[in-house]
């Protein structure tokens, strides 16, 4: 931990040194920014209640320091170092029902150590830890709800454990504790890792990127984002990961797209598959649905998911919510969502009494910018 | 043609659908990804920028503004230092711009402050004027003759400095 922030640290000055010295620059740039974001989560698993008080993982607290030097009409530079910190992250499973103490490991976790250099006519190229190519293709989200409420619903409460009727944890065909987390995922890409990246410039709202890490492996992706004056917004995203080889064993397609009317009313679709490359497994697929309606500092939502053979070849998972957000002042929302999460699981553990009891979550919380 | 192939098909033909809905007299917009991202817009303690400024180039910055307003405070302090040395003015003197000041309820140092302030706000508008004439397309030509001229003129106050 010492050792990667005092590498961090390095880094960082480093950059914005050459960043600040470098001459002929025509705008030259170097910010700090975070956000807290707090919650508090209820819960039921059908034999027992609980109260959390966690950090939102649905967009977590952290802070980031970013830099940019424009040399001139054509050349940019830039850096970003993100980091986030969270005590009692909302999807882990340290804070299940019925566990009475906090997550103790608590401390600074890399999500963007990166530089890009960016040419008007050829692009950018991002050299570090950052966002693979496909990273939130399954994610595209116009309701105004994400704050606690999209695609990947396991961030609200992915660590709470279905239960049998006689409270014994539900176990997958491994003998492992089976988790909101494990049964729903959107496969949303690659996430964030060690990568060089390559993102085209933008052709009549399009846009195409690439990234390479360690493993042999490799995905693309396709955005892109449209208005239309007197009618709406429309932004879609599908990722591609050849996969197979030894650190993605599988190959997986992830897609979504957003409509946001002038009117406010706005829908998300989500739609992703994982095609394992052996172990006798089935694809595994999710879909998701938001319908959404924003009007004034309001915005609200209501969501449909169904994730199919996640944990195990089987299993279905099928969870609904629903969700408000108040944009009291630009930066500051609170927030309040409802979930309801199933499992149906065909080859059940033989430790297990009945099938699973479904799953009730509250979620109330703020997000401060800072 | 199994389930996997399908699904591609089926892919292909969203993207098609959307290439062509978007192609439909939609204007091209900036794609942002906010589920999951760090929250946009204005902070409670960094204002509209919504990020503490460390530096810019264009707009100043916390450090920036520090320095400077530690160095217009050092110049004033100076120049106070240097006004106590000097004669003191005389009490009819003092007494006559106490009344005119408490009369326009503007003190004579908060009019040379505001005096400074505009100056100061010309020049920063100066300054981005030229920013945008560098960066502009227009400009370039002329702007190459401007850095011509820069040269010159130091060609020129370096063959003074010879001649003395």
């Amino acid at each position: 931990m010492k050792k990667f922030s005092q590498l961090g640290l390095f880094t960082l000055t480093m950059a914005i040194t050459i960043l600040l010295i470098l001459p002929s620059a025509q705008a030259v740039d170097f910010k700090i920014s975070g956000q807290i974001n707090r919650a508090v989560l209820w819960g039921d698993n059908g034999n027992d209640d609980d109260v959390k008080f966690v950090d939102n993982d649905n967009s977590s607290t952290r802070f980031r320091f970013t830099g940019s030097n424009e040399f001139n009409e054509v050349w940019t530079a830039g850096i970003v170092w993100e980091v986030e910190m969270q005590s009692n992250p909302s999807d882990s499973t340290d804070i299940d029902i019925g566990q009475n103490g906090d997550s103790t490991d608590v401390h600074f976790d890399e999500r963007k150590i990166e530089f890009y250099v960016a040419h008007k006519n050829w692009g950018k190229i991002w050299l570090g830890q950052g966002d693979t190519a496909s990273n939130s293709t399954s994610e595209v989200d116009l309701s105004g709800t994400d704050v606690v409420n999209y695609s990947s619903i396991v961030d609200m409460n992915g660590g709470f454990t279905f239960r049998d009727k006689d409270d014994n944890i539900i176990l997958d065909s491994n003998g492992n504790n089976t988790s909101i987390g494990n049964v729903f995922s959107n496969f949303d890409g690659l996430s964030r890792r060690d990568r060089f990246r390559y993102d085209t410039p933008t052709f009549a709202g399009f846009y195409a990127s690439t990234s390479f890490m360690n493993g042999q492996t490799w995905d693309v992706a396709l955005r892109s984002a449209h208005e239309w004056e007197n009618f709406g917004k429309l932004a879609g995203a599908i990722g591609y990961v050849p996969g197979d080889n030894q650190r993605d064993p599988y190959k997986q397609f992830s897609g979504s797209i957003s409509f946001l009317h002038n009117s406010g009313l706005n829908v998300t679709l989500s739609h992703a598959f994982r095609n394992f490359d052996g172990g006798g497994r089935n694809t595994a697929r999710n879909y998701y649905a938001k319908l959404g309606y924003k009007v004034g500092k309001w915005a609200f939502s209501v969501d449909g998911t169904r994730s199919e053979r996640v944990d195990q070849n089987g299993d279905e998972g099928t969870s609904f919510g629903g969700a408000a957000v108040w944009n009291v002042w630009d930066s500051v929302q609170f927030y309040g969502s409802y979930r309801w999460n199933k499992l149906d699981r065909d080859n059940q553990n033989p430790a297990n009494t009945s099938d699973p009891e479904n799953i009730s979550s509250v979620m109330i919380g703020g997000r401060v910018k800072f | 043609m199994n389930i996997y192939q399908t699904t591609v098909i089926r892919f292909l033909w969203i993207a098609l659908v959307l290439a062509g809905l978007m192609g439909c007299g939609g204007k091209p917009a900036a794609f942002k990804q906010t589920a999951g991202e760090m929250k946009e817009g204005p902070g409670v303690l960094t204002g509209e920028e919504g990020a503490f400024v460390v530096y810019d180039s264009e707009k100043g910055g916390g450090f920036w503004e520090r320095s400077k307003e530690k160095s217009e405070e050092a110049s004033e302090q100076a120049g106070k230092e240097a006004r106590a040395a000097s004669d003191k003015p005389s009490e009819t003197t003092q007494v006559a711009a106490d009344q005119k000041s408490n009369e326009a309820q503007v003190t004579p140092e908060e009019a040379k402050e505001f005096h400074e302030f505009q100056q100061w706000k010309k020049e920063q508008q100066s300054f981005k004027e030229f920013q945008e004439w560098k960066k502009s397309a227009a400009g370039k030509a002329e702007y190459q003759e401007f850095l011509k001229w820069k040269e010159w003129k130091s060609y020129q106050e370096w063959k003074k400095q010879q001649n003395q």
